[in-house]
Formats: C-alpha cells, structure tokens, sequence
C-alpha cells in the first residue's frame, strides 16, 4: 500500500476536502488476517484543518482466515450503528485495480491490547472494569435485533439445532483441506465428538466468532473498541462465551484472561439474565479449541505454500501441543 | 561431524538478520518481523535435535501400540467397535518396512473417535489412552512447553 495512491483514492471519495494528505502509513503488526496500516489523513474542509488517526485493512494474499472483506465492513457497520464499541467503518473499496487488493478505511481507536491474562501490572480495579465491559458488551451484541440491523445477509440457521451442526461442519471441512495429509488423531476425535453430540440452542444471536483478550483495546476508563469481525455470523449465544473461556486464552484460574472462572460464569448470568446451559458452553469450548487448531493448521499450510509471508504463522506449529492437550483433557481422551 | 553444522549456520543466519538486517529496518512491521524469524530460527534449531527423536519416538510407540491392540483382533470389543478391520491395517502398516505413519496415524485417529464415542472400552481403550497420553506428551516436549497467555 503507498501513500500517493491511498491519497489519490481519498481525494475521490472525498470530494470536499482541500489539501489532503496522507501522513505516516505504516503497516502494523495485528489482525494477522488482514494486513493492517495504519495513519492519520489531514484535509482542510469549511476554512478548517482536520485530522483523523485511520487504519485501512486489506485483503491479504493468504493468511488464518478466508473471508470477505465486505461482510467484515458491513458487520461493523451494523455494529457501530447499533451503539457497540467498535472503531467507525468509513470507506470500503472492493476494485482490486485501486490498491491491488480489495480493502477498506476506518477509524483507529487509541488503546492498550491485552494478549492472553490482563497485564499483571495494571490495577486489580482496572481488571475488574474490563471484565464488565467485556461482558456488557458481549450481552449487547446478543440481544441486538440482527433482522432490524439487515445482518440477514450472515445466512439465518434454519433451525435452533442448527448452528452447532454448521459449525461443526464448517471447521471439520478447513480441517480436511489444511492438514497437508497428516492426521491428528486428538483432532480427528474432537471432530468425530462434536458431530455426534450436537447441542440446541434458545435462540440466535449475533457471534462475533473471536470474542477474547487480544481483540479488544482498552484504556484506563475500560474497553474502548472491540475488533476483528471478520468471523462473525449469527448462532448459539453460547459459542462466544465459550471460545472466550477457554483455557487457551489464559492459562490458570482467570476466564478471558480476566476473571476467575465461575465468577465470570455468575457475571454473565446477571448480566444476561440467563442461566448457562453448560452442556452447550462445553461444546463450544470443545469446538473453540478444535477451531483454534485448525486456524493454526491453515496459517502453517499457507506459509509454507506461498500464500504469506508473515514470520509469525510457523510459530502456530508451537501452539498446538497446548490445544490439543486441552481437547485430550475435555473428550477423556487421557 | 561435517563443520559448519546446520545449528551453526543457522546461528549464523541469526546474527545477520540482528546485526546486519535489523539496524538498517526503519518500519516497527519490518522489525518485528525479523525479530519473529530470529526467534523461529531458534525453535527450529531445537528442533534439530529434538525432531528425530520425536519422530522416532511416534513410530516405535504407534508400531507397538498397533501390535498390542492386534491382540484383541477377535476380541467382542473391537468387533462391536467396528474397529477389527482398522486393527488389522494398522498392524500391516505398523510391521511394513518402514513402518507406514500416515496409515497408523489414520487408523489411530479411528480408534481416538471411537473412544470418545465410547463405543470403545475395555482393554483396547485403555491401549489407546495410553498411546494418547504418550504421543500428548512427546509433543509437549518438542513445542517447548510453549502455552500462550502463561
């Protein structure tokens, strides 16, 4: 991505600006689907100078993830028109002639990302803030009206048992394309158990599909924004909290990375003012780890074939033993 | 010993992206994504050493694991399982020369499924959940014990 032709691009789309101009783009780390830049655009417009902190994404030539950019812009769309905190979508391009690959603008919101636990350096109030929010905000993004919002377009499951089977389904067959011939045989038995034991959900909700620390910035008041939408579809309310309390994302006692984990289950029943099926949040813990081997294979599979070149995808071929022991553990498999 | 070793050219490869590459980077992308190279340089390094006996370790373990379940071949077990057939594969594939992985690991995939369906007990489960736990913890060793947000 240049800065000549983003300015171009940005002159077009914005026809009132005087003296745009683009200032320190700069790919950024994060976000390992896309590839992500980051810069601030000044224009003049009515007699006044403004600026703007921006991120673009754009398509990647591989990566973790297979997924449209469009569905990702018009998710957040919705997302930001619906009051959840997310950075505000502003432009999308889909002609790949402007920038070689489609891609698309929004707002870069100014906070601290907390990888795995919270920072053990920030204040046990802080920790404790940010565990609300994450929750508040978890509990919103379930109860919005997805029909009202037009997130029609994320495919209705047509039945309340069948977002577990899609699910399911849906990793199982990344599985068979990404494993390179090999076979994992804790893998091959976790995909064999959730196929078999499929859970029925109370209603569907939006899922953000990677709800979790390391996707949401914060900052002394709480979170500010939760990102990366590029996997949300509409499901069982249950697989979010699953995939975010799974052990992976935290080692020891603290759910999210957060809080401890009963106590983040209680939190989310008050909040929600629901009681947690946790047969059902046991299979999306168990299909969370099985999806989060699979994203690894794909990034090993895409690395080594070409389709990236980003350093950090080998390294998923170190995080796998953890994954797998986890699914061991969870299916007796031990 | 042929000199240099892969270990020491590897090293090698190392202090060129940190002391030749790296100070000429001005993007914190490009840095980081040789800091990340250097870091995998290591991993692979210990995986130098650590890889033929990982993977000497999981054919020997599949082999006899395979030779112990064949034990049971006609045992009510495994035919309720429907798992005589993948038994008797695997054993072949297990006393091929070499030893057929792929076929084994396959087949130990079955039997995995079939445990967790519990359509597989008795003796022949307690086989596989030995192997399991064998192969769990091979794995940890070659990854380092490397557990995100620890």
């Amino acid at each position: 991505m240049d800065t000549r032709r983003l300015t171009d691009y940005l002159r077009r789309k914005m026809p009132h600006a005087r003296e745009l101009a683009v200032i320190d783009l700069k790919r950024i780390s994060g976000g390992s689907s896309r590839e992500t830049y980051s810069f601030d655009l000044e224009w003049s417009e009515n007699g006044e100078r403004h600026r703007r902190p921006l991120i673009a994404r754009r398509d990647p030539t591989g990566g973790l993830l297979k997924t449209e950019r469009e569905r990702e812009f018009r998710v957040l769309d919705a997302m930001f028109r619906a009051g959840i905190r997310v950075p505000e979508p502003l432009f999308l391009e889909l002609d790949p002639s402007v920038m070689d690959r489609p891609f698309f603008i929004m707002h870069r919101a100014s906070g601290r990302v907390s990888m795995g636990a919270f920072p053990a350096e920030e204040p046990a109030e802080l920790r404790q803030r940010v565990a609300e929010d994450f929750l508040n905000e978890l509990v919103r993004l379930q109860s919005l009206d997805w029909r009202a919002l037009g997130l029609d377009f994320l495919g209705v499951p047509e039945s309340l048992d069948a977002p577990a089977r899609i699910q399911a389904t849906h990793w199982s067959e990344i599985y068979e394309r990404d494993r390179m011939g090999e076979h994992y045989p804790v893998l091959d038995a976790a995909f064999a158990w959730l196929k078999a034991n499929p859970v029925v959900c109370d209603r569907i909700t939006v899922v953000h599909g990677d709800y979790r620390s390391g996707n949401y910035l914060y900052d002394d008041s709480g979170i500010v924004a939760m990102l990366d939408w590029e996997m949300t579809h509409l499901g069982d309310p249950m697989e979010d909290l699953g995939w975010a309390s799974m052990l992976f994302w935290g080692r020891g006692e603290l759910a999210a990375g957060l809080m401890e984990r009963e106590a983040f289950y209680r939190l989310y029943e008050e909040k929600s003012a629901t009681r947690i099926d946790r047969r059902r949040l046991f299979f999306y813990q168990v299909l969370g780890n099985a999806k989060m081997a699979v994203i690894c294979l794909t990034g090993m599979c895409d690395f080594t074939q070409g389709r990236t070149s980003d350093a950090v995808m080998p390294f998923l071929q170190v995080l796998l033993p953890a994954l797998l022991e986890d699914l061991a553990n969870q299916l007796e498999l031990v | 010993m042929l000199r240099p070793t892969l270990k020491e050219m590897l090293a090698g490869m190392q202090r060129t992206i940190l002391e030749s590459l790296l100070p000429e980077l001005s993007s914190p992308y490009a840095q980081s994504q040789a800091t990340t190279t250097v870091a995998m340089l290591t991993v692979l390094t210990n995986w130098l050493d650590a890889l033929p006996a990982y993977d000497a370790g999981e054919i020997a373990d599949l082999r006899e694991t395979f030779n112990s379940l064949h034990v049971l071949i006609d045992s009510e077990e495994l035919k309720r399982a429907g798992l005589a057939e993948t038994a008797q594969r695997a054993f072949t594939a297990a006393n091929s020369a070499p030893p057929d992985r792929r076929a084994m690991e396959s087949a130990m995939g079955q039997m995995a499924s079939a445990l967790v369906l519990k359509r597989l007990a008795g003796p022949g489960a307690e086989i596989v959940r030995g192997y399991m736990r064998r192969h769990l913890e091979r794995m940890r060793i070659l990854g380092g014990g490397m557990i995100p947000g620890a």
